[in-house]
C-alpha cells in the first residue's frame, strides 16, 4: 500500500514538472516575450530593454529554465509586476480558496443530490421517479452552464431581486451575504454536475442491481431495504467516488465563465484579470496551481478508490 | 403416501422483450419429498435456471412473469406470496447455490459478514459474537482451512472452489429444508468439482435436507440424484428415478442425449449425435418442440402438429413422446 | 481416429519453457510466471494429441508455443523437419497457413461485424490469394462443416454456439493446414452439439489427414478423439502415452485422482466404476510452485524424495511418467 502511494506521488510530482517545463516553455517561446506581454507593444526599446534585463530573459535559456524550476521547488512564486511587485502567492492561493470553496459546495449538493436521485431512479426503473429523473439529466446535460447561469441571474436577481447580482464579501465580514452570494453560482454548478452524476449513478446502480450477487442477496432473505442500499449501493458507490473527483478536478480548472458572470474573484477570475492587464507573471503560477489542483484531486481520488475497493488495496 | 415438501404445478414463465416474447417454462409440474435428491438436466435455455428462480419469486419483473401455475412448498403456494412473505422462506426454507461462485458473492463485503449476515437476517434477535461462532463452524463445516482467518477475508482472496463451499456454508446456514443448487460446479475444475460435490453431500446428510441439482452434466446427476426431470424447450420431456433414465431411457431426447456423451470407461467408435440445433426459444417448433431433431418422428405429422403430454411409463417414470415404444426399439436398433 | 503408421512427425517440441513476465500493480519488479516448463511432445501427421489437465496448467501457452503465436524461452519448436523455434514474424507468414488454431469461445473469436462469407474470406486476403479462387473454395468450406449455403450471407449473431464454432473452423481449414490447435473447441458447448463438433472434426481428420492437437479440461472428451495422451499439472507434463493406456492403466496418482474424478454415467447403467478418489486443497500457486514434484501438495504417494527432488518423465510401461512411485496401485511409501 505505501508502495502504492509512493508510486502515485512520484506519479504526480512527474506530471507537475512536465507542466511547470510546458508554462515555461509557453510563456517564453510563443510570440511576443514576457517583456513585450507586460509591456505592450508601444513602450519604448529603452524600458523593454530595461525589463528584459530584470527578468533575466537576456540568460542563456537553461539558466532561465533552472531559475524557474529552482524557484517554484522552493515554493516562490515570484513578484507581480503589474501588481506593484505584490507576491503572485498573495494573489493566487486566495483565489484559489475562493474557487475551492465554490467548486466544493457545489459538488457536494450535487452528490446530495445525484446519488439518492439516480439510485431511486435505477431501483425503480420505469416509473415516474425514474422519468423525472431522466428529464432532469437530459435537461442538465444539454444546458450549457452560462445559458443556466445568464438565466439564474436575470430570474433571481433583475425580475424578482432576491438575491445579490453577484460578487463576493468575505464570509468573515458579512456571513449572511457572503452565503446569499454562493447560492446562485452553486446553483448552476451544482445543477449540471448533478445531472452528471444521477446519470452515472443510475447506470451504475442498474448494471450492480443485475449482478449474481446481488441475486445471492435477494436468495438470502434480505430486506430489499438491505440488497439495495447496501450490498448494490457499496458496489455502484465505488466508481462514483472517481466520478466525483474527476468532476471536481474539472470544475477547479473550469470556472472562467462561472467566475465571470458572477464576478467571483476565483482562479479563473484571476486568470481573466491577468491576462487582460498582461500580468503574466499571475497567469502562469494561476495554471500551474490549478493544473496542481487536479493532480492533487486526482490522486485523493485514486487512493479513496483503492481504500475503497479490497481488490485493488491488497496488491 | 407422504405429502410431498415441494410440488410444482403447471408453471409456466415467460420473458416480454421489445421485439418478441420469450416463453421459458412451459406447463411444468413435479414434486419432491422431504429428504429427495431431484435432478433436473437439459441444455441451455431449456428454462431450468427460471423454473427455480421463479419458485423463489427472484427472476426479474419485467420482463419476466409467471403466467400459471402453482408452487406449493408444504402446502402454500408461494408464487402468490410477496416479497416481505417470501423473505421468510428464501435462506430460511429453502436456500440456493448458484452456477459462478466468481460473481456470486459480493465483492466488496467480507465472506465473513456475508455469512453472519444470511444469520442475522431470520434471527436477528441472537446476538453478533453468536453469528460469528455459528459462521466460523459453518465455514469449518464445508472444509475451508483455517476458519477464522479466512471469516475475515474478502471473496477474491478465496479460490473458486472456495468461493463455491462459501456460498454453501451460507445457504446451510439457516438448516433449510430446502437446497436449490444450480450448476454448482460447472465453473469449476474436475479435482474441485469432486471436492464440491462432497461437500454438498456431507451438508445434505448433515441437515437432511432436500434438494434441487441443476445441471448439463448427466455423469453428476447420475451419481448424486434419486430422480432426473429432463428438460427441453421449457418443458418436461422425460421424468423419472435415475436407473430407469439411464437404462430404459423413453424419450428420444433423452436417448440422444445419453448416447452423445463419451464415455470414459469403453470409447465408442463414433459418438451418436442429436442433429440440428437448439430451439430458438422465441419460436419453438410448433408441435412436439423436438421434432425437427428427432430421429424417430420427425417426419410424422402427428408429431409437428400435436404436442405430446407426459404419460406415465411404468412406476414414477413418465415421458413426453407420442412414439415411446418405437423409440425404446430405436435404441436397442442402436445399441447392437 | 486412426492411428498414425509410423511416420516423421509433422510437430516436434523439446524442452520447451513458456514464461510470461507479469507485473503486479504496486510491485517494482516484474515477475515471472513459468507457465510451461521443460515440455516434449511431438505429433505425427493424422494424429490426435490430446491435452488435459486443470484450469491454469499451461495447455493454452503451450498450445500457442506450439504455432509459434508465443516464443519459447528455452527448447525448441520442430514444424515438417524444420526448426522454428526463433522464426521472425516475417518467417513465419508462409508457415502460417500449415498450422492454425481454434479457440474455445465461439462468441469472441468472430468479428460480429463481418458477414460469415467475409470472414472466411479473411484467411485468403491475408495470403495474398485471389478472389477467384477464394470464392471457389468458401462455398467448399461451408459445405466441409456442414452449414447451409445461405450462411454466407449472414452475421455470427444469427447463429447458435455450434454453429459459430463451425464457421471458426471452417476458417482455420480454409488455407488447408496440416495441423490443427483445437484450443478446448467444446467446452463452450450442449452435449449434443459437442458430439456434432466432435464427430465432424473427427471426419475431417480422415478426409484431410490433419494433425490435431486437441485441448481440454475435459478427460472424457479428449479420452473420445485421442490417439495419445497427455496430462499437464502446474506447467508440466506428468504423464503421456497412448490413449488406451493413459486412460485403463493410469500411472501417475494424477492421472489416476483425474480420471477417478470424472462423474461417469456407466453406474447408473449398472456397470462397474472407478472408486473415486477426492484430491484435497487447492491448485498451487502457479508463481511459486512447490519444490520438488509439483504435485506434493496433493499427493497420497508422496515422501521426502518428492519434496527433494523433481521426478523426470520416464517410461512406466506404454506411458511416460514423472512420478517417482509411479503405478495403478496405490503403490506409495505412504499408501
Ligand atoms: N432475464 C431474462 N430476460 C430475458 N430472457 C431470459 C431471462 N432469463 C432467462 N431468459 C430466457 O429464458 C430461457 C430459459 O433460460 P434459463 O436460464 O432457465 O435456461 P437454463 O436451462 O438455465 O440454461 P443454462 O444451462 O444456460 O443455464 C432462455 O431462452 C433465456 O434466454
Ligand atoms: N498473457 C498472460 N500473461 C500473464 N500470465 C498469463 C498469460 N496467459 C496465461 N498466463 C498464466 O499462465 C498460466 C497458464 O495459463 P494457460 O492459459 O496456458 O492455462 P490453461 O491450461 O490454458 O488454462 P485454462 O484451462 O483456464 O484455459 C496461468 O497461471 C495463467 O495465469
Ligand atoms: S413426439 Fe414425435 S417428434 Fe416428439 S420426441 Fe416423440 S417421436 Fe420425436
Ligand atoms: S513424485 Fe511423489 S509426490 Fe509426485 S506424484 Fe509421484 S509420488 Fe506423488
Ligand atoms: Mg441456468
Ligand atoms: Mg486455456
Amino acid at each position: 500500500m505505501t508502495r502504492y502511494v509512493a508510486r502515485r506521488l512520484l506519479h504526480g510530482i512527474l506530471v507537475m514538472w512536465i507542466v511547470s517545463t510546458a508554462v515555461f516553455v509557453i510563456f517564453r517561446l510563443v510570440p511576443g516575450d514576457p517583456a513585450a506581454m507586460t509591456l505592450g507593444l508601444d513602450a519604448s526599446p529603452e524600458d523593454y530593454e530595461a525589463l528584459r534585463e530584470e527578468l533575466g530573459l537576456n540568460d542563456p535559456t537553461h539558466v532561465q529554465y533552472l531559475r524557474w524550476m529552482g524557484n517554484l521547488a522552493r515554493g516562490d512564486f515570484g513578484k507581480s509586476i503589474t501588481h506593484g511587485y505584490a507576491e503572485v502567492s498573495g494573489l493566487v492561493f486566495p483565489a484559489l480558496g475562493r474557487t475551492l470553496e465554490l467548486a466544493a459546495l457545489s459538488i457536494l449538493l450535487a452528490v446530495i443530490v445525484a446519488v439518492p436521485l439516480g439510485m431511486i431512479s435505477a431501483i425503480r426503473e420505469g416509473t415516474w421517479v425514474d422519468h423525472i429523473a431522466r428529464v432532469f439529466t437530459t435537461l442538465g446535460f444539454s444546458m450549457p452552464t452560462y445559458v443556466m447561469g445568464i438565466g439564474l441571474l436575470i430570474l433571481l436577481a433583475e425580475v424578482f431581486p432576491l438575491l445579490p447580482p453577484g460578487g463576493y464579501v468575505p464570509f468573515g465580514e458579512d456571513p449572511v451575504k457572503h452565503l446569499s452570494q454562493l447560492i446562485m453560482p452553486v446553483l448552476t454548478i451544482a445543477s449540471v454536475t448533478a445531472a452528471r452524476l444521477t446519470r452515472f449513478m443510475r447506470a451504475g446502480m442498474l448494471e450492480v442491481l443485475s449482478a449474481d450477487y446481488v441475486r445471492t442477496a435477494r436468495a438470502k432473505g434480505l430486506t430489499e431495504r438491505r440488497v439495495n442500499y447496501w450490498h448494490a449501493f457499496r458496489n455502484a458507490a465505488i466508481p462514483l467516488v472517481t466520478e466525483v473527483g474527476v468532476n471536481f478536478g474539472l470544475l477547479v480548472g473550469g470556472m472562467v465563465v462561472i467566475e465571470q458572470i458572477f464576478i467571483w474573484p476565483g482562479l479563473g477570475w484571476l486568470m481573466i484579470q491577468s491576462i487582460l492587464t498582461r500580468a503574466f507573471d499571475v497567469v502562469q503560477i494561476a495554471v500551474l496551481v490549478s493544473a496542481a489542483t487536479f493532480v492533487i484531486v486526482n490522486l485523493l481520488v485514486d487512493l479513496t478508490y483503492s481504500w475503497l475497493d479490497p481488490r485493488i488495496a491488497r496488491s | 403416501m407422504q405429502v410431498p415438501l415441494l410440488t410444482v404445478e403447471n408453471l409456466s414463465v415467460r420473458f416480454k422483450m421489445p421485439d418478441q416474447v420469450i416463453n421459458a417454462v412451459n406447463g411444468v409440474s413435479f414434486s419432491l419429498n422431504t429428504g429427495e435428491t431431484l435432478g433436473i438436466v437439459g441444455e441451455s435455455g431449456s428454462g431450468k435456471t427460471v423454473t427455480v428462480l421463479s419458485i423463489l419469486g427472484l427472476i426479474p419483473k419485467p420482463p419476466g412473469e409467471i403466467t400459471g401455475g402453482k408452487a406449493l412448498f408444504e402446502g402454500q403456494d408461494l408464487l402468490p406470496l410477496s416479497t416481505e412473505a417470501l423473505r421468510s422462506i428464501r435462506g430460511q426454507e429453502i436456500s440456493m447455490v448458484f452456477q459462478d461462485p466468481m460473481t456470486s458473492l459480493n465483492p466488496v463485503i467480507k465472506v465473513g459478514e456475508q455469512l453472519r449476515e444470511a444469520l442475522w437476517t431470520h434471527n436477528p434477535s441472537e446476538s453478533r459474537s453468536n453469528h460469528r461462532r455459528r459462521g466460523i463452524e459453518l465455514l469449518d463445516m464445508v472444509g475451508i482451512p483455517q476458519p477464522e482467518r479466512r471469516y475475515n477475508q474478502f471473496p477474491h482472496e478465496y479460490s473458486g472452489g472456495m468461493r463455491q463451499r462459501a456460498m454453501i456454508a451460507m445457504a446451510m446456514a439457516n438448516r433449510p429444508k430446502l437446497l436449490i443448487a444450480d450448476e454448482p460446479t460447472t465453473a469449476l475444475d474436475v479435482t474441485i468439482q469432486a471436492q464440491v460435490i462432497e461437500t454438498l453431500k456431507a451438508a445434505r446428510r448433515e441437515t437432511g435436507a432436500a434438494s434441487i441439482l441443476i445441471t448439463h452434466d448427466l455423469g453428476l446427476v447420475s451419481q448424486i440424484a434419486d430422480r432426473v426431470i429432463v428438460m427441453y424447450a421449457g418443458r418436461i420431456v422425460e421424468e423419472g428415478r435415475i436407473g430407469d433414465i439411464f437404462s430404459r431411457p423413453r424419450h428420444p431426447y433423452t436417448i440422444g442425449l445419453l448416447a452423445s456423451i463419451p464415455s470414459i470407461t469403453q470409447r465408442r467408435t463414433k459418438l451418436y449425435s442429436i442433429p440440428g440445433q437448439p430451439p430458438d426459444m422465441a419460436n419453438v417448433p410448433p408441435g412436439c418442440p423436438f421434432h425437427p431433431r428427432c430421429a424417430v418422428g420427425g417426419e410424422r405429422s402427428v408429431c409437428r402438429s400435436d404436442s405430446p403430454r407426459l404419460a406415465e411409463m411404468g412406476t414414477r417414470h413418465q415421458a413426453a413422446c407420442h412414439f415411446t415404444e418405437e423409440a425404446a426399439s430405436w435404441l436397442a436398433g442402436r445399441a447392437t | 481416429m486412426n492411428t498414425a503408421a509410423v511416420q516423421k512427425p509433422i510437430l516436434d517440441i523439446r524442452d520447451i519453457t513458456t514464461s510470461y513476465h507479469i507485473r503486479r500493480s504496486g510491485a517494482q519488479k516484474a515477475t515471472t510466471l513459468v507457465a510451461v516448463e521443460d515440455v516434449t511432445l511431438s505429433i505425427k501427421p493424422g494424429e490426435t494429441v490430446g491435452l488435459v489437465g486443470e484450469s491454469g496448467c499451461g495447455k493454452s501457452t503451450l498450445g500457442r508455443t506450439i504455432i509459434r503465436l508465443l516464443e519459447p524461452s528455452a527448447g525448441t519448436v520442430s514444424f515438417a523437419g524444420q526448426d522454428i523455434t526463433h522464426f521472425s514474424h516475417q518467417q513465419m507468414r508462409p508457415l502460417r497457413q500449415e498450422m492454425q488454431i481454434v479457440f474455445q469461445d465461439p462468441y469472441a473469436s468472430l468479428n460480429p461485424r463481418f458477414r460469415v462469407r467475409q470472414i472466411l474470406y479473411e484467411p485468403f486476403r491475408i495470403h495474398g490469394i485471389s478472389k477467384a479462387v477464394a470464392g471457389q473454395k468458401i462455398p467448399e468450406l461451408l459445405s466441409l462443416v456442414q452449414l447451409p449455403p445461405d450462411s454466407l450471407r449472414r452475421f455470427p449473431h444469427e447463429f447458435s454456439g455450434g454453429q459459430r464454432q463451425r464457421i471458426a473452423i471452417a476458417r482455420a481449414l480454409a488455407l488447408e493446414p496440416s495441423l490443427l490447435v483445437l484450443d478446448e473447441p467444446v467446452s463452450a458447448l450442449d452435449v449434443s452439439i459437442q458430439a456434432q463438433i466432435l464427430n465432424l472434426l473427427e471426419d475431417l481428420q480422415t478426409e484431410l489427414g490433419l494433425a490435431y492437437l486437441f485441448i481440454a479440461h475435459d478427460l472424457s472428451v479428449v479420452g473420445q478423439v485421442s490417439d495419445r495422451v497427455a496430462v499437464m499439472y502446474l506447467g508440466r507434463i506428468v504423464e503421456e502415452g497412448p490413449r488406451d493406456a493413459v486412460f485403463n492403466s493410469p500411472q501417475h496418482p494424477y492421472t489416476i485422482a483425474l480420471l477417478s474424478a470424472i462423474p461417469d454415467i456407466s453406474a447408473a447403467q449398472g456397470q462397474q466404476t472407478r472408486e473415486r478418489i477426492i484430491l484435497t486443497g487447492d491448485l498451487p500457486n502457479p508463481l511459486d510452485p512447490p519444490s520438488g514434484c509439483r504435485f506434493r501438495t496433493r499427493c497420497r504417494r508422496g515422501d521426502q524424495l518428492c519434496v527433494d527432488q523433481e521426478p523426470p518423465l520416464a517410461p512406466v510401461s506404454d506411458s511416460l511418467v514423472a512420478c517417482h512411485y509411479p503405478g495403478a496401485e496405490d503403490s506409495g511409501p505412504r499408501s
